[in-house]
C-alpha cells in the first residue's frame, strides 16, 4: 500500500531536518500567564481603574469572599495547566489533573456564594445588569492576554483536540480575570459574585470557544 | 533527542532506526491489520518528527515516545475510520447494478483485462469477485477472510482505479 518503507521515511526526515526551539516548562508557562493577568490587572490600576477591595481585612476574611477568591484562583491554574499539559505528549495525567483542580474550583466558587447568600452575610439583592456586564467585560480584558498566551502555547505545542485546549484557555484566563475582578469589586453582594465573576469564565466558554478554536486549528494546520 | 533538535540530521536518522523496533511493536499490539500497520508505522514517524519540539531532556524520554505513538496511531485510526465511513456511503449511493455475464459470453475486453492485472492482488480480487463472477459482498467476503466492510473498500478502491486506467488509455 506505502510507496516507500519506514526506512526511507526516516532517511527524508533526517534529510530535512531543522533546528527547533523546545517549548518552554509547563511550570514556567503557567507562571508566565498569572503574571500577565497581574501586569494586567497593574495596568488597569494605573489607567484609573479600581484598586483593591476596600473597607480593611474584615471584608476579605468572610467565609463566602474568599472560597469564591480560592475558588477562581483554582479554575485559573487549573484550566490553565490543563490546557498548556493537553498540549504536550506524556503529560496526559497532569492534564487530568488540572481539570479536575479547575471544576472543584469551580464548585468551590459557586459553593462559596451560594453559602453567603443562604446566610445572608451580605446583601443578595441589589445588583443591577450594568453592574454585571461591567464586571463580566472587566474579567474578559483583565484575562485576555493570559488566555491567549496559553493559546500561542498549545498552537506551538501539539495540541490533538484544539476545541478542548481552546475552551480550558479561554476558562483558565478569563477565571484569572475574574480573581482581579473579584479582589477589585465593591460589591458585598454574593449574588453579584456568582453572577459576574464566576459565573464570567463560563460565559467566556460558551461565546469564545467556536471561534477561537476555528482559528487555532487554522493555524495548528498551518504550522 | 536533544541533538535532533539542534538540526544533527546523521544522530537523528541514527535515533529514529534505533526507535523503529519500538515504534513497530508498539503499533503491532493496537492494530491486528498486518497491512496497515507500515501506514501508521509511517504516520508515526512524521507525528514524531513534527512534535520534536515537545519533548524536554529533564523529562523521561519513554513515556513521551509512548505518547506520541499512540496519539498518532489512534489519529489514523480515527482518519481511517472516517474515510471509510465516507467510502462506503459514497458506494450505498452508487450501488452497481451488474449482472454476471452468460457462460460463454465474453466476460471482459483484452483493455480491462489488462486494466484488472494492473491492480493490486487486494483490490483485483474483490473486483472479480464482486463484479466478474457476480458473488454477493458476503459471500465474496467469505471466501477472501475480510469483513464485508473492508471488501467493499478494496472494490470501491479497485473500481476507481481500473475507471483512472481506462480514462487514461482510450
Amino acid at each position: 500500500m506505502t510507496a516507500r518503507t519506514a526506512e526511507e521515511e526516516i532517511r527524508e526526515l533526517a534529510r530535512d531536518l531543522a533546528p527547533v526551539r523546545p517549548i518552554p516548562r509547563l511550570r514556567s508557562a503557567l507562571a508566565a500567564a498569572v503574571v500577565l493577568g497581574l501586569v494586567a490587572l497593574a495596568a488597569q490600576w494605573l489607567l484609573g481603574g479600581p484598586g483593591l477591595r476596600a473597607g480593611g481585612v474584615g471584608t476579605w476574611l468572610t467565609l463566602p469572599y474568599l472560597a469564591t477568591f480560592a475558588g477562581l484562583a483554582l479554575v485559573a491554574l487549573g484550566a490553565i495547566g490543563a490546557a498548556l499539559a493537553g498540549a504536550v505528549p506524556g503529560r496526559e495525567v497532569s492534564s487530568r489533573l488540572g481539570a479536575r483542580v479547575a471544576a472543584f474550583g469551580l464548585v468551590l466558587a459557586v459553593a462559596g456564594g451560594l453559602w453567603g447568600i443562604a446566610h445572608g452575610d451580605a446583601p443578595a439583592a441589589g445588583e443591577d445588569l450594568g453592574a454585571c456586564l461591567s464586571c463580566i467585560g472587566r474579567a474578559f480584558t483583565l484575562g485576555a492576554a493570559p488566555m491567549l498566551l496559553a493559546c500561542a502555547f498549545i498552537v506551538y505545542a501539539a495540541v490533538r483536540r484544539p476545541g478542548l485546549g481552546t475552551a480550558l484557555a479561554i476558562a483558565g484566563g478569563v477565571a484569572l480575570g475574574a480573581a482581579s475582578v473579584h479582589a477589585t469589586c465593591p460589591s458585598d453582594s454574593p449574588l453579584h459574585w456568582i453572577l459576574a465573576h464566576t459565573l464570567a469564565p463560563v460565559a467566556a466558554v460558551i461565546v469564545l470557544t467556536a471561534p477561537l478554536a476555528a482559528l487555532l486549528a487554522r493555524w495548528t494546520r498551518r504550522g | 533527542m536533544i541533538a535532533a533538535q539542534g538540526g544533527d540530521g546523521v544522530v537523528y536518522e541514527k535515533l529514529l532506526l534505533e526507535l523503529l523496533p519500538h515504534v513497530r511493536r508498539q503499533v503491532a499490539g493496537r492494530v491486528g491489520e498486518p497491512a496497515e500497520r507500515d501506514d501508521i508505522v509511517q504516520n508515526v514517524l512524521i507525528s514524531l518528527h513534527r512534535a520534536r519540539h515537545t519533548y524536554r531532556s529533564e523529562r523521561p524520554f519513554g513515556p513521551w515516545l509512548r505518547a506520541v505513538v499512540r496519539n498518532a496511531s489512534i489519529d489514523w485510526m480515527r482518519a481511517r475510520g472516517r474515510r471509510l465511513r465516507h467510502e462506503l456511503s459514497l458506494e450505498e449511493v452508487a450501488e452497481p447494478s451488474y449482472q454476471a455475464p452468460l457462460p460463454g459470453e465474453d466476460a471482459l475486453s483484452p483493455e480491462l483485462e489488462g486494466a484488472l492485472a494492473s491492480l493490486s492482488e487486494n483490490q483485483r480480487k474483490a473486483v472479480e469477485l464482486l463484479h466478474v463472477e457476480g458473488l454477493s459482498v458476503a459471500e465474496a467476503a467469505e471466501r477472501v477472510g475480510v469483513s464485508p466492510g473492508a471488501l467493499k473498500v478494496r472494490a470501491h478502491r479497485g473500481v476507481r482505479a481500473l475507471r483512472a486506467l481506462v480514462r487514461r488509455d482510450p
